[in-house]
């Protein structure tokens, strides 16, 4: 058998836009623009450059709710551009291409192999010796083990296992397809190609079985480099298997701990320098960065009274640095003197203080408490609501709602400021 | 807390100044500090001891590094702490030592209390009194606010409390459409439009598709018939220009018919015949020649002759010639062989006499079959020592291998007896294959708890449906899409109850409107109409009838009259009407216009009525759809046992639902498998508990934990395995030694068998020498080897024997064959010794053979020209014969007629290239048309009915095909552009991302609006809280101060309620009545935000520990007596608390010196 590359890739998420970027004066709006497609570009062109024998995609290529057609379209122009080189590829649809209309009516060239849901299929290449088996989703959520089905490897063969699957399951993904490494590993092949997890992960070597992650982060909950998985073989073995960068915008949740910094100075210096090694470990690529300012700090009161005034501190930081865009900035610091001392027990102003940190109001939702919630939330888009309702926050929420209204208040309470700046 | 001591060491103006504030009780400090003499810088210094430098202007005098203050605070317990202050970033507290002092030890005196809380509870300026004055009056004296900014010294809580609203107003407004966020959701909104405006559809895309594959297999049709057309245009097009030719090629070929038969001569016929006649002639001459040069050679021949005789025995001469050298070498060595063959034979005798000293050469050969034996002496001799050696070996190997098997006896027979184990092995590797079960039954477990937890709380948060997560799997709840559509027809009729309600109030408005009008018209006069009018002439003419009925029938009409009128006679009254109907006409004329908008208002008034009837009925059908709409929303929720929310909530809360339902399906999985493992791991513990009982291994096993018992059983079995395998290795040993012993007893006999057959086979061998059995191998050698040298000696001296005999034998030869050859070739040379002969011979034989060589080269010559001669003959009849045929080509026999032939020959062969020609012309335009089929497209065909019939074919081509393909190449470039238009283009996508951007601002102006909003609510339940609780304290202790700030102008607080119910503040004069707020001058609000400062500290006192009231300057404004009042005041409240004043007014200063003895004051100047 002669010595072949191929790429795999998953969860293209093809035209889904980035969330959570508030467009401001300085954000870099025209560098991060139509950033999924220029990922998958990416994609073709490094499986053109590499010369590889062929391309996997596992699964999830369109997000469910998008219809526009012309999402499809690009994505058949592209693939034909790895038709004009001979480069085949091999689908299989996951959980979103199940829910989308783009996916029923895609007329794919006649180099891509779409696997179908009703059956596991295997397609053999007799030139490289390998056998691609797959089983693409029938509905939106697959709680079959999918897995079980896909045939025995042939022992003469490279034999490649197409699967989009939650494995034993991944916090943050639906558990879809479940199967265990276990039931894989029986099967015999020599590498297992699967997709829906968005974090790369090589979940083992004996034989490979690799989730490449997404090939763009979408948002900050998705940090870090993001591309695709080059495989090598030689002599029917997996010779090397590498981890190649595709994204053209990288998401960064930066924290800072500021218990050793008193000094504004120092903070800003701190920023800075987050700033640049998050750029560094980008090469250069624009980013999204979410700064979470954490610790005890002689800072705290400075941070909280005038958030706004910092944020446009740590924007014009990052304008100041090229293509960063601040996506979010939590103060999530803590005084140095004991909070609970911070003023005398019977003033109106502690009393205030452990009223606002009694919040939640017992069994009273937030959104009772004031009839004009209601009337807000009404209007809103369902899509805000279902990205983590801002009028029921939990946990962490939570206490960002305490600390921002107590720093709003000690802001409004004590004229001029505590601090000169 | 008390400060006891400032002192200022190097800060501002100053240097090393001490300022003591220690009294015994806690008294006033009033620090006196004219203009430049450092008030401020003092303050500014007490403030920097406590909390810290800040950068201000005070280093004129110090730099910044070289700053120091230092003081002494007592806590509320007696506690003292002394320390001093650097300017420093880090480490700025120092103690008396001047060693560093942790910050910490600061939080027992200050409470822990930032500068700012502690300047707005604990510090007034002038600014704060204005301000807090301003306030009172802003907010018009409400208790609430006025206690909560004296009791925490927020001046202005009003600005605070109208900021915070405003900004929530810009933010949201539950009607409003230009906040903020309402103008991000109506940008959301449009954006989302656009986005649906530029989506594409599959379905549009594939109509496109399907119309280009369509066109293109029209197209497709169209060329196929315009090549038709085409081929035939140009088929007919060829025929034409074909004619000319066809025509032509005929006239050629009845010329050639014409010339009959002909023979048609190579065109070369004549110059081959004229060259072979030249040939033939030029052959002739060089033969004659060749004839004349033969004849001379001839003649020359016959003069030559040959001594035979020598030449035949050439041979015979030549190797007698050649022995004649080995002749004379053999005479010459004789002699010298001799005497080498007598030395040999005595060097014999002498090694003989070693053996054997008895006896000569002569009885040598007795000795010659004893040599055969030396092969056997040698290979016995060789293996003596082997043998020998093998016995030895024999015996060891016997004595070594029955010393091994008792030991191994011994050690077999100490070893005890095991028990059987093989089930409870087979149970251990059961229980190893079914893996770590304790575990994964342990995680199983644990995740079943989280996934229960879970789906309960996610459950918990959705509500709405009271059901338990076992029943989630079986809920059959309404598709999203069922819930999409109710959201849409309750949107639907929302919209219209809308526009009813507005077309409602727009009705009513102008019902309002009319009958204002209405009113107005009415108002300036009663508006006459036409049934006024028509009433009035009515009882005229019934007054008309009366009168003359009365006047010319003269009947009685007096009741009749009273009844038409019982105040006026009959003639009167009618009169009166016939007034009141001539005005009423008048009225009606004049007053038309007035008239007119009056019915025309009457007339609008029923439509609108009307109107609003008919609004009526609609509101009750929307009323009804939306009862209808509501009822079959919540029935399609009663199967679930669900109250639902708006269809819009819903649908959040199905997604929800469906997060919950995945949740428990994982839950129930986990369970399955897990009772699953349970069951295994029990059947696994049963067996080996029994097993173990088997062997004796039984022990007690407690809970439900396979993997202990499973390492018991184990260790037990390994230890028995190893047992067994130990006495099997021994017996095996055994049984091999046994074997061993019998191998080795054997061998000891072959080996001793072996050396006795040896020593009888050796005795024979050296018997023929004369030599006994004892001899050894080595000695029987040596006799051999010396035996053998003596054989060879006497062979050597035989050989030369033999070699001086041969040379005297060849020479006798050598003279006999010359003698010989003499008498037979040259007799004459018979007297002669050999030698010479053979020289003389060998002369002669030169001689001959140089006249045989000359003799030979003549004859070749001679066979050379006979051989020319001959080829000449043949080259000659060559051309003869090529003669004949050419004129048998020409079928004719005399030379004469040949050229006539030929001519006819040539004119055939020019009519032939014209014809060629003129078929190569027809066959450039026939184009690979068969000839023969061009003949045949002619045939019958008319030359002038041809350019008709190709017009008729362009026509056809131009008016009809090209146009079709034209329009068909149109429309496929029209659907090609289309699809083309569907590019793949991401600008919906781009503005999906605009459309994130939005969602992802209005989520943070939601956050800021819930922020405010709660922040405002905290505000106002935290100034009624403090209200509810401290008002009637308060207000008495501030009444106290009140009366004494305003030397009694007012003598006292309460409380009134404005037009909302709200409790408001109100001074009392002395006559009793109410002050309000808005009526105070601004002096007197300002003492009474101070009264209100003083007496919360003072309240607060009674419950936490006092802390020093800083008051900076508030008297600048006060007149005298009540700057007095002031600090008697402030002195009062020193009794219990610690107040320093800071001030650069002299008479202050004064006035607290007049206090001093009856106040517990103290006057500090800088």
């Amino acid at each position: 058998m002669r010595m072949f590359t191929f790429l795999h890739a998953a969860d293209i998420h093809l035209d889904s836009p980035l969330k959570g970027l508030e467009a401001y004066p300085d954000a870099p709006v025209e560098q991060i623009r139509g950033a999924a497609r220029r990922a998958f570009d990416n994609l073709i062109d490094l499986a053109i450059a590499e010369e590889v024998a062929f391309v996997l995609l596992a699964g999830d290529l369109f997000d469910g709710d998008w219809k526009d057609y012309n999402t499809g379209l690009y994505f058949v122009n592209r693939l034909g551009r790895l038709r004009s080189v001979g480069i085949p590829v091999f689908l299989v649809s996951g959980n979103h291409d199940a829910a989308s209309q783009i996916t029923r009516a895609l007329h794919l060239p006649d180099n891509v192999t779409l696997f179908s849901h009703k059956k596991v299929e295997s397609r053999t290449l007799e030139h490289l010796g390998v056998a691609v088996h797959g089983q693409s989703f029938s509905s939106r959520s697959v709680s079959d083990d999918l897995a079980r089905n896909y045939p025995q490897g042939d022992p003469g063969l490279f034999n490649i296992g197409l699967l989009h699957t939650s494995l034993n399951g991944r916090p943050g993904h639906e558990p879809y397809a479940p199967c265990t490494l276990d039931g894989l590993r029986s099967k015999g092949y020599q590498y297992w190609a699967l997709g829906h997890i968005h974090q790369r992960e090589e979940i083992a070597r004996e034989p490979w079985v690799v989730f490449p992650g997404n090939i763009q982060g979408r948002h900050v909950r998705e940090t870090g480099a993001k591309g695709c998985t080059l495989v090598t073989v030689d002599g029917g073995l997996v010779a090397r298997v590498e981890a190649r960068e595709l994204d053209v915008l990288r998401w960064a949740d930066c924290r800072i701990d500021l218990g050793r910094c008193d000094r504004i100075e120092g903070l800003l210096e701190m920023v800075r320098g987050v700033f640049a090694d998050e750029r560094d470990r980008g090469a250069g690529r624009p980013l999204a960065v979410r700064l979470t300012l954490t610790g005890m700090t002689a800072l705290h009161g400075r941070l909280h009274e005038n958030s706004a005034r910092w944020q446009e501190e740590f924007r014009g930081i990052a304008a100041g640095q090229g293509d960063i865009w601040l996506e979010k900035i939590l103060f999530n610091t803590s005084d140095v003197s004991s909070p609970e001392l911070d003023v005398a027990d019977d003033s109106p102003l502690a009393f205030l203080q452990k009223a606002v940190e009694g919040l939640p109001f017992g069994a009273t939702p937030i959104l009772e408490v004031i009839p004009e919630f209601e009337q807000l939330r009404s209007k809103l888009p369902p899509e805000l609501l279902s990205e983590g309702d801002p009028f029921s926050p939990v946990g962490e929420a939570m206490a960002t709602l305490t600390e921002d209204i107590k720093a709003l208040l000690w802001a409004k309470l004590h004229p001029g400021g505590r601090h000169e700046d | 807390m008390k400060i006891k001591r400032l002192e200022l060491r190097a800060f501002g103006p100053f240097s090393e100044r001490v300022l003591d504030f220690s009294s015994e009780r806690p008294g006033l400090h009033v620090v006196y500090g004219p203009n430049e003499a450092g008030k401020s810088s003092s303050l500014r210094a007490l403030q920097a001891l406590l909390f810290g430098f800040e950068k201000t202007g005070d280093n004129f005098l110090h730099p910044y590094e070289q700053f120091l203050v230092g003081g002494r605070l007592q806590a509320g317990d007696g506690r003292e702490l002394t320390f001093f202050r650097r300017k420093k970033n880090k480490n700025s507290l120092f103690d008396q030592q001047d060693q560093p002092l942790d910050p910490a030890a600061l939080t027992p005196f200050l409470l822990g209390l930032e500068k700012s809380t502690f300047a707005t509870l604990y510090g007034i300026d002038h600014e704060g009194l204005v301000k807090g004055g301003q306030s009172i009056l802003d907010q018009q004296g409400e208790v609430g606010q006025a206690l909560f900014a004296a009791g925490t010294g927020v001046a202005s809580l009003k600005a605070i409390v109208d900021d915070l609203e405003l900004e929530s107003d810009i933010l949201f407004r539950p009607r409003g459409s230009s906040q903020d966020i309402a103008l991000e959701l109506a940008r959301y909104k449009e954006l989302q439009t656009q986005i649906k405006q530029l989506t594409l559809s599959s379905r549009d895309w594939q109509e496109h598709q399907q119309a280009l594959d369509e066109a293109a297999k029209q197209l497709a049709e169209a060329h196929v018939q315009r090549d038709r057309l085409n081929r035939e245009k140009h088929r007919l097009e060829r025929l034409k220009r074909a004619f000319p030719y066809l025509g032509q090629r005929r006239t050629l070929l009845a010329k050639q018919a014409e010339l009959g038969e002909v023979v048609i001569l190579p065109c070369d016929f004549a110059e081959q015949r004229r060259e072979l006649e030249q040939k033939a002639r030029e052959i002739r001459n060089r033969r004659d020649a060749v004839v004349s040069r033969l004849h001379d050679l001839e003649e020359k021949n016959r003069g030559i002759s040959v001594n035979q005789g020598v030449l035949d025995h050439a041979e015979a001469i030549e190797e007698l010639h050649q022995g004649l050298g080995q002749y004379r070498k053999g005479k010459a060595d004789s002699p010298e062989r001799e005497g080498q063959r007598v030395a040999c034979r005595s060097e014999a005798a002498n090694l003989l006499r070693q053996i054997r000293p008895k006896g000569g050469l002569e009885e040598i050969e007795i000795l010659r079959p004893s040599l055969a034996k030396r092969k056997t002496i040698q290979v016995l001799g060789a293996r003596q020592e082997a043998i020998t050696q093998a016995v030895r070996q024999a015996r060891r190997q016997v004595l070594v291998t029955a010393k091994e098997l008792e030991n191994t006896g011994n050690v077999l027979r100490e070893l005890t007896t095991v028990a059987e184990v093989g089930r409870l092995a087979r149970a251990v590797a059961a229980g190893q294959q079914a893996g770590d079960l304790d575990r994964e039954i342990t995680v199983k477990e644990t995740s079943l708890a989280a996934a229960h937890g879970e789906s309960l709380m996610l459950l918990h948060r959705l509500g709405l449906w009271p059901g338990s997560p076992e029943q989630v799997a079986e809920l059959a709840l309404p598709l999203s899409e069922t819930v999409q559509r109710f959201a849409e027809e309750f949107q639907v009729i929302s919209e219209q109850q809308r526009q009813l309600q507005a077309e409602r109030g727009q009705l009513l408005g102008e019902l309002s409107l009319l009958g204002e009008q209405l009113q107005v018209l009415e108002f300036v006069a009663e508006v006459p109409t036409e049934e006024e009018l028509g009433l009035c002439r009515r009882r005229r003419d019934q007054g008309w009838q009366l009168l003359r009925r009365q006047w010319l029938l003269e009947e009685d009409v007096a009741t009749e009259s009273l009844v038409y009128d019982s105040e006026r006679p009959l003639p009167e009254a009618y009169e009166r009407l016939v007034g009141v109907a001539d005005q009423t006409a008048d009225r009606l004329y004049r007053e038309a216009d007035r008239v007119q908008k009056h019915a025309a208002l009457k007339a609008r008034g029923a439509g609108i009525e009307r109107r609003l009837n008919e609004l009526s009925g609609k509101e009750v059908r929307v009323e009804a759809d939306w009862a209808e709409s509501c009822r079959r929303w919540r029935e399609l929720w009663t199967p679930c046992g669900i109250d639902p929310l708006p269809p819009r909530e819903m649908y959040v809360w199905l997604s929800g639902f469906d997060k919950v339902r995945f949740h428990v399906l994982e839950a129930a999985k986990v369970a399955g498998e897990l009772s699953e493992q349970e069951v295994r791991r029990r059947g696994l513990r049963d067996i080996l508990l029994v097993e173990l009982a088997a062997c004796g291994g039984s022990q007690n096993f407690p809970g439900e934990e396979l993997s202990l018992l499973l390492h018991f059983a184990e260790a037990l079995v390994q230890r028995v395995q190893g047992e067994v395998a130990r006495r099997e290795r021994l017996e095996d040993k055994r049984r091999d030694l046994v074997k061993a012993m019998e191998i080795a007893g054997r061998d000891q006999d072959a080996a001793e068998e072996e050396l006795r057959q040896w020593q009888e086979r050796w005795e024979e061998a050296v018997a023929p020498l004369g030599l006994g059995g004892q001899t050894l191998p080595a000695e029987a050698l040596d006799f051999l080897d010396t035996l053998q040298r003596c054989f060879d000696k006497v062979q050597e001296a035989d050989d030369f024997r033999k070699r001086i005999e041969g040379i005297g034998r060849d020479a006798r030869e050598f003279e006999e064959k010359i003698l010989l050859l003499a008498q037979r070739i040259a007799p004459e040379l018979a007297g002669l010794e050999a030698a010479q002969v053979v020289s003389q011979l060998f002369g002669r034989l030169a001689r001959a053979s140089q006249e045989q060589a000359l003799l030979h080269q003549n004859a070749v010559e001679i066979e050379g020209l006979a051989m020319s001669c001959f080829e000449f003959g043949i080259e000659l009849a060559d051309c003869e014969e090529q003669l004949a045929v050419l004129h048998r080509l020409a079928r004719c026999t005399k030379a004469e007629r040949l050229n006539e032939v030929e001519r006819r020959s040539s004119e055939y062969l020019k009519l032939k290239d014209k014809l060629a020609e003129v078929e190569a012309n027809l066959v450039r335009i026939a184009e690979g048309v068969a000839l023969a089929d061009l003949e045949t497209q002619a045939y019958g065909l008319d030359p002038d009915e041809l350019p008709f019939r190709i017009e008729a074919i362009i026509t056809e081509l131009e008016g009809r095909v090209d146009p079709e393909i034209r329009h068909l190449s149109e429309t496929i470039g029209r659907e090609k552009n289309e699809l083309a238009r569907m590019d793949g283009s991401g600008k919906a996508a781009e503005l999906a991302e605009n459309a994130q951007q939005i969602l992802a601002r209005m989520r943070r102006l939601s956050e800021r609006y819930i922020r405010i909003k709660l922040a405002t609510r905290f505000l106002r339940e935290e100034i009624e809280r403090y209200r509810a609780e401290n008002q009637d304290p308060v207000l008495t202790i501030a009444s106290r101060y009140f009366r004494d700030l305003t030397l009694g102008s007012l003598v006292g607080l309460r409380t009134d309620s404005d037009e909302q119910g709200l409790p408001v503040l109100v001074g009392v004069r002395r006559n009793g009545d109410w002050l309000q707020v808005g009526g105070m001058s601004s002096g007197t609000r300002d003492q009474l935000y101070l009264s209100l400062r003083l007496a919360t500290i003072e309240w607060r006192l009674q419950s936490s520990e006092p802390m020093p009231f800083i008051v900076d300057d508030i008297l600048i404004n006060f007149d005298d007596q009540r700057t007095q009042a002031t600090i008697k005041a402030l002195a009062d409240l020193a009794e219990k608390t610690q107040v320093i004043l800071f001030t650069h007014h002299g008479q202050v200063f004064e006035s607290v010196q007049a206090l001093q003895g009856r106040y517990s004051v103290f006057a500090h100047q800088l």
